[in-house]
C-alpha cells in the first residue's frame, strides 16, 4: 500500500510524456487520452486508501529504499489525502472541461499534467528541498501554461509570475541553506525535533530563515502584499488552468506555508497572519469591484478568500483551523466552478467585459444556473458550502472585532461584485444566437455545482471530518443553521446588493475607474516583495 | 571574508533583478542571485573539511557532500527557468519590439 505514494506522484509524469511521444509519432491521435487516463488512475489509486485513511491510518515511502533523516521520505495523513483528493478531482473536471472547449496542442496537456506532478510532490514530501524542487515543477508548469495563448498580455503576466517567483524561490533556498548551517536536517519532522533547540541558541539565524521560507512560498499564497502577480497570470491563462490555478495551486502553497509555519512553531507570524488577511480579504474585493474583465474579477476574489483563509489560519484554535481548511476546500470548489462558468461565457460569446454582456440567462440556462450557484456559494448564502465555512471563520475571529469587521465588509463587497457579474444573465439580449456548448464542458460544472450543495446542506460532512483530521481529541463543532446566522447572511445580501447599486451611479464609477487604474509594475512588485520580507523580519524579532 | 562576498553577489543580483530596466539584464540578475546563493551552500559544506567528498581509499576531512548535491539540482532547475525566461522575452520582443519593461508595461496598458 506505501508504494501508492510515489505511483501518485509518478502516474502524471508518465502520463505526461506518453502525451508528447504520442504527438510526435502520429499526429491524428487523441493524445488527451492519457492525460485523462493518468489523471483518472490517481483518483482510483486515491479512493483505494481511502479505508485506511479513515480509520486514522498514516503511509510512508522512502523514495528509492533511502531511509532518512538524508534520504527523501513522502509521508501521508488525512490532511494530505484530503489535499491531493480535491485538486486530483478538479483536474479531471478541468481536464475534461478543456477537451470540449477548444483543440489544445499536446504541449498544453504535458504542462497540465506536470502541474499535477508538482501539486502531489508538494503535498506529499516529508524533505524541505524536495519541497522546493516539487515547487518549482509545479511553478515552471504554470508559467508555460500561463503564456499558452502567446498573447502579449498572456506573456507579459506569465513573464511578471516568472521573475517574482523565481525571486521568492531563491529567498526559499536561502532559508533551507540557513536551516541547514544551523540544524544539519532536512526532513521536515528532523527538523521539528531541532527547533526548540534552535531557537534558543541562535534566534535570529532561525527566525531569518523562517521567514526567507514563508516569504519564498507566500508569493504563490498570493496574500497581500505578495498578490501582485496573481490577477494576470489567472485572467489570461486558458480557463481550465485559471480554474486550477486558483483552486489548487494557491491552496498547496498555503498548505505548504501551514506545514513551515507549524514545523518552526513561528507563533508570531502567524499571529500576524490574522491582519495580513483581513486585509488581504477587505483591499482585494474593492479591487475586485473595480474591474470589468469577469476573469479578472475571479482573480481578485481569489485572493480575497485566501484573505479569509489566512485569517482565519492565524487565530489558531481548533475551531479556527477546521474553518480555515474547510474554506480551503470550498473555496477549491466554487472558484473552479466560476473560472469554467466564465469560460463558458466567453466560449459562447467571446466577450470578456461584464459590462458589455446582458440577457444571457435565457440563451444559456445551465450556464445561468452553474454561475449562480458559484456566486451564491462565494457570498455566504444558505444553503451553499461558502456560507457553511464563512459562518465558521467569523465565529473563530470573535476575539478579534476588527479583523471580524473588515472580513465582514469583504463579505459585502462580495456580494456586490458577484452582483455585477450575475447582471450579465438578466436584461435584455442582442438578437444574435449563440454558440452550442458540448456535454464535456456543461458536465464538469453540474458536478461541482453537486459538491457545493452537499457541503453546504451537510456542513458536519466537511467540517466534522476536517476538525477529526486536524485535532486530534474530540471537538465539537458549532452549529452553522441557527437564525441569526442566516438573517445575517441574508442581511449581508441585501446591503451587498445595495453597495452594488451605489457602485453605478456616476460617482461611484468615478471612484471605481480611478482604483483600476492603481497597479503596481513589475519593479515595484519586486520591490515590495523584499520590503515585505524585511518588514516580516522586523516582526518576528520583536515579537 | 568569503561571505561577506557571497552576501554582496547576492545584493547584486537582487539591485539588477529590481532596478534594470532590460528584460535581459534582469534575468541575468536573476542568475547572479542564484549564484549567490550556490556560493552560500558550498560555503556552508566547506566547514567540516578540506578536500573534494570523493570516496576513495585514504582521503580523509573531507568536506559535506550535501550541500553540493542540493545545488547540483539547483543549478538545473535554474538553467530552465532561465531557458523559459529567454524564450518569454523573445516572445515580448517579437510582440513589443523592444527589451524595456516601462514601455512594454504603458504599450500593453493601451492594448
Amino acid at each position: 500500500m506505501n508504494n501508492i505514494l510515489i505511483l501518485l506522484i509518478v502516474l502524471p509524469l508518465l502520463s505526461s510524456f506518453l502525451v508528447l511521444l504520442v504527438s510526435f509519432i502520429s499526429r491524428s491521435f487523441p493524445g488527451k487520452i492519457f492525460s485523462l487516463g493518468g489523471i483518472a488512475l490517481s483518483l482510483g489509486l486515491l479512493f483505494l486508501i481511502a479505508p485506511a485513511i479513515f480509520s486514522g491510518g498514516t503511509f510512508s515511502y522512502s523514495v528509492g529504499g533511502w531511509k532518512g533523516p538524508l534520504g527523501i521520505t513522502l509521508y501521508m495523513d488525512g490532511l494530505a489525502w484530503l489535499t491531493s483528493l480535491i485538486g486530483t478531482i478538479i483536474a479531471l473536471l478541468a481536464l475534461i472541461y478543456s477537451s470540449g472547449e477548444k483543440d489544445y496542442h499536446p504541449r498544453f496537456y504535458f504542462f497540465f499534467l506536470l502541474l499535477l506532478v508538482g501539486m502531489q510532490g508538494v503535498i506529499l514530501t516529508d524533505d524541505i528541498f524536495n519541497m522546493f524542487v516539487f515547487f518549482e515543477i509545479l511553478s515552471i508548469s504554470t508559467y508555460a501554461l500561463v503564456a499558452y495563448f502567446q498573447t502579449g498580455r498572456a506573456i507579459r503576466a506569465s513573464f511578471d509570475y516568472l521573475l517574482l517567483s523565481s525571486l521568492g524561490a531563491a529567498f526559499f533556498l536561502l532559508g533551507i541553506g540557513l536551516i541547514y548551517q544551523a540544524g544539519g536536517v532536512l526532513s521536515l519532522e528532523g527538523i521539528r525535533e531541532v527547533t526548540i533547540h534552535l531557537q534558543k541558541n541562535s534566534p535570529s539565524m532561525f527566525n531569518l530563515a523562517v521567514v526567507c521560507l514563508v516569504i519564498g512560498i507566500g508569493i504563490k499564497a498570493a496574500f497581500i502584499p505578495l498578490h501582485t502577480w496573481l490577477p494576470n497570470a489567472h485572467a489570461y491563462a486558458p480557463t481550465p488552468v485559471s480554474a486550477l490555478l486558483s483552486a489548487v495551486m494557491i491552496k498547496v502553497s498555503f498548505l505548504a506555508t501551514w506545514r513551515i509555519i507549524d514545523i518552526f512553531q513561528a507563533f508570531s507570524l502567524q499571529y500576524l497572519f490574522i491582519w495580513l488577511g483581513a486585509f488581504t480579504a477587505f483591499l482585494a474585493v474593492i479591487w475586485a469591484l473595480a474591474q470589468t474583465d469577469i476573469k479578472k474579477i475571479l482573480a481578485y476574489h481569489s485572493i480575497s478568500q485566501m484573505g479569509f483563509i489566512v485569517a482565519s489560519f492565524g487565530v489558531a484554535s481548533s475551531l479556527s483551523l477546521t474553518a480555515s481548511f474547510f474554506h480551503i476546500i470550498n473555496h477549491s470548489l466554487f472558484k473552479s466552478l466560476l473560472f469554467l462558468s466564465a469560460g463558458l461565457v466567453i466560449y459562447t460569446t467571446g466577450i470578456r467585459d461584464v459590462s458589455k454582456l446582458s440577457g444571457l440567462g435565457r440563451k444559456m440556462p445551465l450556464g445561468f444556473f452553474a454561475c449562480l450557484v458559484g456566486s451564491l456559494s462565494i457570498s455566504g448564502i444558505p444553503p451553499f458550502n461558502g456560507f457553511a465555512s464563512k459562518n465558521l471563520i467569523s465565529l473563530s475571529l470573535k476575539n478579534y472585532p476588527v479583523a471580524a469587521f473588515l472580513i465582514l465588509l469583504a463579505s459585502v463587497g462580495t456580494v456586490a461584485s458577484f452582483s455585477k457579474i450575475m447582471r450579465i444573465f438578466v436584461g435584455s439580449s442582442a438578437g444574435d444566437r449563440i454558440k452550442k456548448v458540448p456535454l464535456s464542458m456543461t458536465l464538469p460544472l453540474l458536478i461541482l455545482c453537486a459538491f457545493c450543495l452537499a457541503l453546504g446542506i451537510f456542513p458536519s460532512w466537511g467540517a466534522g471530518g476536517i476538525s477529526r483530521l486536524i485535532v486530534p481529541g474530540s471537538f465539537s463543532l458549532p452549529g452553522v443553521y441557527t437564525f441569526w446566522q442566516v438573517a445575517a447572511s441574508i442581511l449581508i445580501l441585501a446591503v451587498g446588493i445595495v453597495f452594488y447599486l451605489l457602485t453605478l451611479t456616476s460617482y461611484g464609477k468615478r471612484v471605481f475607474g480611478y482604483i483600476r487604474q492603481m497597479r503596481l509594475g513589475l519593479n515595484n512588485s519586486l520591490l515590495l516583495l523584499i520590503i515585505s520580507l524585511i518588514f516580516f523580519v522586523i516582526f518576528i524579532q520583536l515579537f | 571574508m568569503s561571505f561577506y562576498l557571497i552576501v554582496a553577489i547576492f545584493m547584486v543580483g537582487i539591485w539588477g533583478l529590481i532596478a534594470k530596466d532590460n528584460l535581459i539584464k534582469k534575468i541575468i540578475g536573476l542568475n547572479i542571485l542564484n549564484s549567490g546563493i550556490v556560493l552560500f551552500f558550498v560555503y556552508i559544506g566547506s566547514f567540516q573539511g578540506t578536500t573534494a567528498p570523493i570516496m576513495e581509499k585514504g582521503i580523509k576531512d573531507v568536506v559535506d557532500p550535501i550541500p553540493q548535491a542540493l545545488m547540483l539540482t539547483a543549478i538545473v532547475i535554474g538553467i530552465c527557468l532561465t531557458a523559459l525566461a529567454l524564450a518569454l522575452v523573445l516572445k515580448l520582443y517579437q510582440k513589443y519590439k523592444t527589451l524595456s519593461i516601462s514601455q512594454i508595461e504603458k504599450m500593453s496598458k493601451d492594448e
